[in-house]
C-alpha cells in the first residue's frame, strides 16, 4: 500500500527573512542576505562574508531556560518547526506515536563544539563540563524539536552534508508513503560554523563579496545558516482534518557520484540519475516540469556540472525551463539549504512567482539556461524539481507538484 | 507486494580485532574486549577500560588511494566495508554499482577531526590548517570514502541517533530497498575511540566507574552497574532483496522481518522517562509478529545506569505475558559500547547464533537488577532460535528495534 504525501505547513528562518512571509517577500524582491560575519573572529580568513542571520532573537520565540540548554541549530530548528506546525494548524498531537521528526544537518551544533574547543585550549580536555557536552550532539536539533511537540514516533537526523535537507524530507516521504507515520516534521537546520568557514576558505570555495550562481565571473559559495521545516502529512490524514495543502511530494531521487570527496563528477552522473529517479517516481514528464530550484552554490564546478546535468536530463526542453538559485540571496546553509529550498518550492507552487537568481551579470557559455536573472517572474507553477548536490557526492532531488485530487 | 530483505554478509572490525570470525569466536567464548587505552592518555577521564581495536592495519585489507589522509573513523569504516563486500560475495559490476548504496550510523564519527582541525585553527591560525584534512571534519565523509573506494553510485547516507544509530542505519537501508531506491545496501556504523569522544561521555557522567573490588567495568543489567564502557569499531550488514540474493546464489544469513523506531520526549531532559519499549512495539507492528514469536532479544544494554533500566522496563512491558520463555542477552558486556558499530555487530551475532543454535553469554553479570524480569544467559547456551529482536537505545529517548528471522 502506498500513501500520498502532502505538505501542509511551512516554516523558515533565513538570512533574508524570519518566517515564511518575510522569507517569501525577501525572495521575490531579490533581497541580498549576505553580510560580514560577526558570529566569531574572522580576521585571519581571506573571505569573511556569509549569510549570518543577524536579527534572529531566540527570546522572541523560546523560554530563557530553553535557550540556555540548547545550541543555535536547535534554536533555529525549533523556531522553524513552531512556525510550520502553527501554519499546518496542528496544536496537539492526538496520536504522538504516528508523528515523527526527520531533520538534516551537516555539523549539528558546531557552535557548541567550537565552545568546547576553546575550553580545551585554555583548560585542557577535563575543562569540558556536562553543560556543553550535553548540547553538542548532531542529533540534538531533531531531538529538541521532538521534545517541543511531544513526538513519540521516529526521530532521525540525516548528516548528508549539503543534501541533508532533501534526504531528511525523502526519508519522511518514505515513512509516510509506507504507512509508518501520519505526520513528519521534516527539514534541516544549520548554525554558522568557524570550522566550516575556515575549511571552505582553505578549499578556495568561498566568494569574496557576493554569491553569483551561474554567472561567468562567479567566485564561489557563501556560507550561511538557517532552518527550513515542512509539515509532511499522509493525504487522508490532512483531508480528514481539513488542512490546507501547499503541494504534494510526488517523488524523490537519490544517487552518489562515487567520484570525488569534495567536488562533483565532471559529467554530473549522480545529479542526472537523481533527477531522473525523482521524475520517474513522480511520473512527472519532462514536458510538465515548470521550474527547477537549483543547487546553484556559485562555485565554478557546481554550476557548470549542474547546468550540464539539467541539459542531459531535459534535452531540448532545458532552455525553456526557468532554473534559479536562491543561494544567490541566502548563501549556502549546508544541511538546511535544501530544506529551505523545499519550503521555497512549495511556496512557488502555491503563489505562482518564481524567485530570481540575483547578482547575475555576465552569461557563461557553459551555463546557458534561463536562470531567471535578477528579477522574480510571475508564472503559474505546477511542478518543481529541487536539486541538492553535496559534498561526498551525495545527490538528492525532490519532485513537488501542485496537489490535485484527480491526478494519480 | 513488499520485497523481502535478506542479509548476505558482514564486515566486522571490533575490539576483538579485524574480521567476523574472531569477533564471533570471542563472543561465544564470553571474552572481554576491554583493556586500558593505548592510543592516547585517558588519565583525565579516570583511565577507564575501553574496547580499542588494537594493532589496526587497514592497509592489510584495503587498497585505497589517499588512505593516509583519512582519519581513524574513515579507515575503520572502509576496512569493514571491504570485508562486508567480500563476505557477501557481492560482485560489483558497473550496473550493480548504480543500484548499491551505503548507510552509516555514527555517534561522534568526525568529532576528533573536527576538534583537532578547530583547535589548530585557533592556536596556529588559518594559514596552518590543511585543506586535505578539512573533509574529515564533515560527518558524511566516512560514508563518502566507502562509495569512492567501492564505486558505489546508488546512494550514501549517514544517520545520527545517538547510541541507536547503527540500527537506525539498517532500518533506513531496509526501507530504501523496500521503496525501490536500491537493490543492495551496506548498512552499519562506525565510531572511533578518541580522547574527544571519551571526554563527551566522561563529562556527561555516563562512563562506568573504575572497579574498586575487582568487579567488571561493563556489567549490563547488573544491579551494581555503574555506567558505559566505551569502545570503537566499524561494522556492516549487507542487505539485499531476496530475489537478488537467491538469483546470485548468495548465502543468506537472516531476513529482516520488521523494524521500528520511537522516541520518548520525556527522557532527554530526565523528565520521568517511561520504559523505552516504543521501538520494540513498532518493530513488532511492522513485522506483523506477536511478542510470543520472538525467541531472543539482543538488548542494547551497555551498563548505563538509567539506560539499562529503561530498556529492561521496555522489555517487561512489551513482552508481558510471554516473559517466562523469553531469553535476553547483552552483547555489549563483552565488546563495550561500540556506538555506531554496535547495531550491525548485534545483527551479526544474532544471525550467526541462529545458524549455530546458540545464545552468546552476557558476562560480568553477578546479580541481576530487580527490573530484569527475564532470563539472561551468563554462559553460552544451546537454543533453537528462529526470531531475534535486536534493540538499540539512547539516553536521549531514541530507540530502534529490528526483528531478524532465521534462514
Amino acid at each position: 500500500m502506498s500513501n500520498r504525501v502532502v505538505i501542509t505547513g511551512l516554516g523558515a528562518v533565513t538570512p533574508i527573512g524570519i518566517g515564511t512571509d518575510e522569507f517569501w517577500q525577501g525572495m521575490i524582491a531579490g533581497k541580498n542576505g549576505i553580510s560580514e560575519i560577526t558570529a566569531f573572529d574572522t580576521s585571519s580568513y581571506p573571505h569573511r562574508r556569509g549569510g549570518q542571520i543577524k536579527n534572529f532573537d531566540p527570546a522572541v520565540f523560546l523560554e530563557p531556560e530553553q535557550i540556555e540548554r540548547i545550541g543555535r541549530a536547535s534554536q533555529l530548528a525549533i523556531v522553524a518547526s513552531k512556525m510550520a506546525m502553527g501554519d499546518a494548524g496542528i496544536t496537539h498531537l492526538s496520536n504522538p506515536r504516528r508523528v515523527g521528526v526527520s531533520l538534516g544537518t551537516t555539523y549539528g551544533e558546531p557552535g557548541i563544539l567550537e565552545q568546547e574547543d576553546d575550553l580545551w585550549i585554555t583548560g585542557g580536555p577535563q575543562s569540558i563540563g556536562s553543560c556543553v557536552a550535553l548540547k553538542n550532539s548532531s542529533y540534538l536539533p531533531a531531538i529538541n524539536v521532538a521534545v517541543e511537540f511531544g513526538v513519540e514516533g521516529m526521530v532521525e537526523t540525516l548528516l548528508n552534508a549539503c543534501a541533508a535537507g532533501n534526504c531528511a524530507i525523502g526519508y519522511a516521504f518514505d515513512q509516510i508513503k509506507m504507512g509508518c507515520l501520519d505526520v513528519v516534521i521534516a527539514g534541516g537546520a544549520e548554525g554558522m560554523s568557524r570550522v566550516g568557514l575556515a575549511g571552505f576558505n582553505r578549499l578556495f570555495a568561498v566568494a569574496p563579496e557576493i554569491c553569483q550562481p551561474f554567472d561567468k565571473n562567479r567566485k564561489g559559495m557563501m556560507l550561511s545558516e538557517g532552518a527550513g521545516v515542512l509539515v509532511m502529512e499522509r493525504l487522508e490524514h490532512a483531508v480528514a482534518r481539513r488542512a490546507s495543502i501547499y503541494a504534494e511530494v510526488a517523488g524523490y531521487g537519490v544517487s552518489c557520484d562515487a567520484y570525488h570527496i569534495t567536488g562533483p563528477h565532471p559529467r554530473g552522473i549522480g545529479a542526472i540519475r537523481a533527477m531522473e529517479s525523482a521524475l520517474a517516481e513522480s511520473k512527472i514528464t519532462l514536458d510538465q516540469v515548470d521550474y527547477i530550484n537549483a543547487h546553484g552554490t556559485g562555485t565554478p564546478a557546481n554550476d557548470k556540472v549542474e547546468s550540464l546535468a539539467i541539459k542531459e536530463v531535459f534535452k531540448d526542453r532545458a532552455q525553456q525551463i526557468p532554473v534559479s538559485s536562491i543561494k544567490s540571496m541566502l548563501g549556502h546553509s549546508m544541511g538546511a539549504a535544501s530544506a529551505i529550498e523545499a519550503v521555497a518550492s512549495a511556496l512557488v507552487i502555491k503563489r505562482g512567482v518564481i524567485p530570481p537568481t540575483i547578482n547575475y551579470q555576465d552569461p557563461d557559455p557553459e551555463c546557458d539556461l534561463d536562470y531567471v536573472p535578477n528579477t522574480s517572474r510571475e508564472q503559474p507553477v505546477n511542478t518543481v524539481i529541487s536539486n541538492a548536490l553535496a559534498f561526498g557526492g551525495n545527490c538528492a532531488v525532490l519532485a513537488l507538484r501542485k496537489f490535485d485530487n484527480r491526478v494519480n | 507486494m513488499k520485497p523481502r530483505i535478506v542479509i548476505t554478509g558482514f564486515g566486522v572490525v571490533s575490539p576483538f580485532g579485524v574480521g567476523k570470525q574472531v569477533f564471533w569466536s570471542k563472543v561465544k567464548a564470553g571474552a572481554s574486549g576491554l583493556k586500558p587505552i593505548s592510543t592516547f592518555d585517558a588519565s583525565g577521564c579516570g583511565s577507564p577500560l575501553a574496547g580499542e581495536v588494537e594493532d589496526f592495519r587497514p592497509e592489510q585489507v584495503i587498497k585505497y588511494k589517499g588512505l593516509s589522509f583519512l582519519d581513524r573513523t574513515s579507515k575503520l569504516v572502509c576496512t569493514a566495508a571491504q570485508l562486508a563486500v567480500d563476505d557477501a560475495g557481492l560482485e560489483l559490476t558497473r550496473e550493480a554499482k548504480t543500484r548499491t548504496g551505503v548507510v552509516l550510523g555514527t555517534t561522534h564519527g568526525s568529532l576528533h577531526s573536527f576538534s583537532t582541525f578547530d583547535r589548530g585553527l585557533m592556536t596556529k591560525g588559518f594559514a596552518s590548517i590543511s585543506p586535505l584534512l578539512f573533509p574529515n571534519t564533515v560527518p558524511n565523509v566516512p560514508a563518502g570514502h566507502v562509495t569512492l573506494m567501492l564505486g558505489l553510485e546508488g546512494f550514501s547516507s549517514t544517520v545520527s541517533s545517538g547510541l541507536s544509530n547503527g540500527l537506525a542505519a539498517v532500518k533506513l537501508a531496509a526501507q530504501m530497498i523496500v521503496n525501490g531506491r536500491a537493490r543492495a545496501v551496506l548498512a552499519g556504523g562506525v565510531d572511533s575511540l578518541t580522547l574527544e569522544t571519551l571526554v563527551q561521555f566522561y563529562a556527561a557522567g555516563l562512563l562506568a566507574k573504575p572497579a574498586t573490588d575487582g568487579a567488571a567495568a561493563c556489567s549490563p543489567f547488573d544491579k551494581d552497574r555503574s555506567g558505559i564502557s566505551l569502545a570503537e569499531g566499524a561494522s556492516f550488514a549487507v542487505l539485499e532483496t531476496y530475489e537478488q540474493a537467491a538469483a546470485r546464489g548468495a548465502t543468506i544469513h537472516g531476513e529482516i522481518l520488521g523494524c521500528g523506531s520511537a522516541f520518548d520526549p520525556k527522557a532527554v531532559y530526565r523528565l520521568n522517562p517511561e520504559a523505552n519499549g516504543g521501538a520494540m512495539s513498532a518493530a513488532l507492528e511492522n513485522s506483523g509478529l506477536s511478542p510470543g514469536s520472538i525467541d531472543f532479544v539482543s538488548a542494547g544494554a551497555n551498563g548505563g545506569v538509567s539506560g539499562d533500566k529503561m530498556e529492561a522496563l521496555g522489555i517487561k512491558a512489551v513482552f508481558k505475558g510471554v516473559l517466562p520463555r523469553l531469553k535476553v542477552g547483552a552483547m555489549k558486556s563483552m565488546t563495550g559500547e561500540c556506538q555506531g558499530a554496535s547495531g550491525a555487530l548485534q545483527i551479526c551475532a544474532a544471525c550467526l547464533g541462529m545458524q549455530e543454535g546458540v545464545i552468546p553469554p552476557t558476562i560480568n553479570l553477578r546479580e541481576k537488577d530487580a527490573d530484569c524480569d527475564f532470563e539472561i544467559a551468563t554462559e553460552l547456551q544451546k537454543a533453537n532460535i528462529n526470531t531475534v529482536m535486536v534493540c538499540g537505545s539512547d539516553n536521549s529517548g531514541l530507540g530502534t528495534s529490528l526483528i531478524i528471522g532465521k534462514q
